[in-house]
């Protein structure tokens, strides 16, 4: 069957499983992710400073956690303050003094920006645990090849299959002799799709906790026949705290006993590397651009939004005082959760979040509403509509630290709402970098 | 210094059997400035067949980890030795890490705490060293002790509302107490004399050294404690963790015999 439709295209990734888990409820729900055939594209010169933005910012962010695991120095030199470290939840005490193989943490970072209508990109998120995302432009793209093998063609764009290799190298760079395996916790994870997905282009095994085992302080897998094969290099897609019943949660039943004590042996990699939460901390991020001067001794190249913490006075006080026209996040929620807008909230509920902002104002941080571009998307008419979209980067360090020349462009199906999170209802678009 | 002969063991009891059982025994003394650790020997039953070693956790303390496949009604484990203690609560080490100042989970302060620390707190002495007895003190005598009023997982803030609790529960109220008051601190488990099973207790920092105090029986500790694993709080330093198969409920009988001569 020729593919000719965007609907159709759909249709096929129906078909593949290109799904999206949501939990609602308590009831695990599998929605599609809604693919829009239009686009984005970025040019070859506007990439070309992305890209070097982003990896300026990821080898500062790698650097930071280096330093938060050994020592701190970045505390003791009071750039950043000591509680937005510890009280921070990503931050694992577990890890301290654990060198991971390589000096890698953050292998795999899937960075959010936001193109203003200015033009100018501004960076709202780092994600450095295990950022998801980066499996559907890729199908979407050999979906969209079938359909329109020209359009790829005659209009210069970078091939963006390369991702599998790129996460191969890494995988490889960092193994520490044996097996390549990505652990899933099962299908009923939201992304199980990918995780299968990127098992498949890369070669690595798929597992789950009960084929893995640790012996010795070293990580085996044990097929159905009972052959066991050493493991060096765990791209894992599960959180942290469920990654090691002897080490973190204790009840947990997706990890494997005792990976921890293998890690910290340097016998096996773990992908990206436990603790990382405390570097994409909403807390730490307002830190990240004082971190690059701190450590590579370069200005910025890519900036933040402008953010306040409330933490220091002079914050508060802007933050209350301005609070109608700024964006306020809880620094311990993520998925699109726990994000206001000060302009939606009623005079009543405005008083609330000022009361919750002063009594914990740790938790906040409050940010300048970036009015970021929309994009076209199709309507269910054919008709093209404009869209608020980000654009989650996909940075992979290993021996050298690389930008994928693609990435996964989200939208908001709402018109005017900046919320394009696929966990609340989002979709996605293919992102094309031109060659020239 | 006297010497201090000890033997503890911890005998679990599964209502069918459990198996792929796999563990973490945080049982392995370390020699430190007050004590040192001789003749130590370790046993576990039943001896797991292929898979054991010796590991140190991600706060420095040692462990015995390992795997027993086949199915098992007890699992007993135990230690015995003899060290040399110190008559003094002081320990020298380097400066600890500063996330010792920060609360867990177990040891969050909440608005009650905070209250008793306030209270308390008008009437506290101004020397480091003293603060520590002082807060030890109170919170000796805000608490009742009450066997099995409380469980493992019982937080130092739920522990003080209900304004009774164990030695775990005692340490990590101090915790909170001295962490309000940014004294850097650590949760200690170990073993007493005439305690009869494993016990907890505190060290904080002075500036220069650990001082231990022992808010459950209201005193700094001597001779007749043994440190066994040290964190942030219970769940750093919990004797035993594991996970097997198995459809049962588990009993515990924990025994312990301490000399001091």
């Amino acid at each position: 069957m020729p593919i000719t439709t965007a609907y159709e295209i759909n249709k096929l990734m129906a078909r593949y499983g290109v799904k999206f888990g949501l939990y609602k409820n308590g009831e695990f729900i599998e929605q599609l992710f809604p693919y829009d055939a239009i686009p984005r594209v970025i040019s070859n010169s506007e990439f070309e400073l992305l890209d070097k933005g982003l990896v300026q910012r990821v080898n500062a962010l790698n650097c930071f956690l280096k330093d938060i695991y050994s020592g701190a120095k970045i505390v003791t030199d009071k750039v950043v303050p000591e509680e937005f470290v510890y009280i921070s939840k990503g931050y694992l005490q577990e890890c301290a003094g654990i060198v991971p193989p390589e000096g890698v943490y953050s292998h795999i970072s899937g960075i959010d920006l936001v193109q203003a209508k200015d033009g100018k990109w501004y960076i709202l998120e780092d994600n450095l645990r295990i950022p998801s995302g980066a499996s559907y432009p890729l199908i979407a793209r050999e979906l969209s090849r079938i359909a329109d093998p020209e359009a790829y063609s005659t209009n210069n764009v970078v091939d963006n299959r390369n991702y599998s290799d790129m996460l191969h190298e890494t995988m490889d760079f960092v193994n520490r002799g044996g097996l390549n395996v990505i652990l899933t916790p099962g299908r009923y994870n939201a992304a199980y799709f990918e995780h299968s997905y990127l098992a498949e282009r890369t070669g690595a095994l798929l597992v789950k906790a009960s084929e893995l085992f640790v012996d010795n302080a070293v990580l085996y897998m044990k097929d159905y026949l009972g052959v066991k094969a050493r493991v060096g290099a765990v791209y894992r897609r599960i959180s942290d705290e469920y990654l090691d019943p002897m080490t973190f949660v204790a009840d947990s039943l997706i990890g494997v006993p005792h990976i921890m004590d293998a890690y910290r042996a340097g016998n096996v990699a773990i992908i990206n590397a436990p603790g990382n939460g405390v570097a994409d901390d909403k807390g730490i991020y307002y830190f990240v651009p004082k971190m690059v001067k701190y450590y590579l001794g370069e200005e910025p190249i890519l900036q933040n939004a402008p953010t306040y913490l409330p933490y220091y006075e002079n914050d508060l006080k802007f933050t209350l005082e301005n609070i109608e026209r700024l964006v306020i996040k809880d620094v311990s929620e993520a998925g699109g959760y726990g994000v206001v807008f000060g302009s939606e909230l009623s005079k009543e509920k405005l008083d609330e979040m000022k009361a919750l902002i002063i009594k914990e104002p740790r938790r906040f941080i409050s940010q300048e509403v970036i009015d970021f571009i929309d994009l076209d998307i199709m309507d269910e008419n054919g008709v093209a509509v404009p869209r608020k979209a980000d654009l989650r980067a996909f940075v992979l360090t290993g021996k050298t630290t690389r930008v994928w020349a693609s990435g996964l462009t989200r939208f908001s199906r709402v018109v005017g709402s900046f919320i394009v999170n696929s966990s609340q209802g989002g979709g996605f678009k293919d992102t094309w970098v031109l060659s020239r | 210094m006297k010497t201090v002969r000890f033997q503890y063991q911890t005998e679990l009891t599964f209502s069918s059997p459990a198996s792929k059982h796999r563990f973490l025994l945080r049982v392995l003394p370390q020699s430190d400035s007050r004590q040192q650790i001789k003749n130590l020997v370790w046993h576990i039953d039943p001896l797991p067949a292929d898979t054991l070693w010796q590991t140190v956790d991600g706060f420095g303390n040692n462990a015995l980890a390992g795997y027993i496949s086949v199915p098992h009604s007890h699992f007993c484990f135990g230690i015995e030795g003899t060290a040399e203690v110190l008559n003094e609560p002081y320990i020298t080490t380097s400066p600890p890490p500063r996330v010792l100042l920060y609360p867990t989970e177990l040891t969050h302060a909440h608005s009650a705490l905070v209250d008793f620390y306030n209270e308390i707190n008008n009437s506290a002495p101004v020397k480091v060293l003293d603060r520590i007895q002082y807060f030890s003190h109170a919170v000796h005598a805000r608490m009742r002790y009450e066997r099995g009023s409380t469980t493992s997982s019982t937080s130092a803030a739920e522990a003080f509302d209900a304004g009774m609790g164990v030695c775990q529960d005692y340490a990590q109220i101090l915790l909170v107490i001295l962490r309000l008051d940014k004294i850097l601190c650590r949760y200690v488990a170990g073993l007493a004399s005439d305690y009869g099973e494993t016990h907890a207790w505190v060290e904080a920092w002075t500036g220069t050294r650990y001082c231990a105090t022992d808010p459950t029986r209201d005193k700094l500790i001597d001779e007749g404690y043994i440190a066994i694993s040290r964190g942030r709080d219970f769940t750093d330093c919990s004797i035993e963790r594991g996970v097997f198969k198995g459809l049962c409920r588990g009993t515990q009988t924990v025994s312990l015999n301490m000399a001091i001569s």
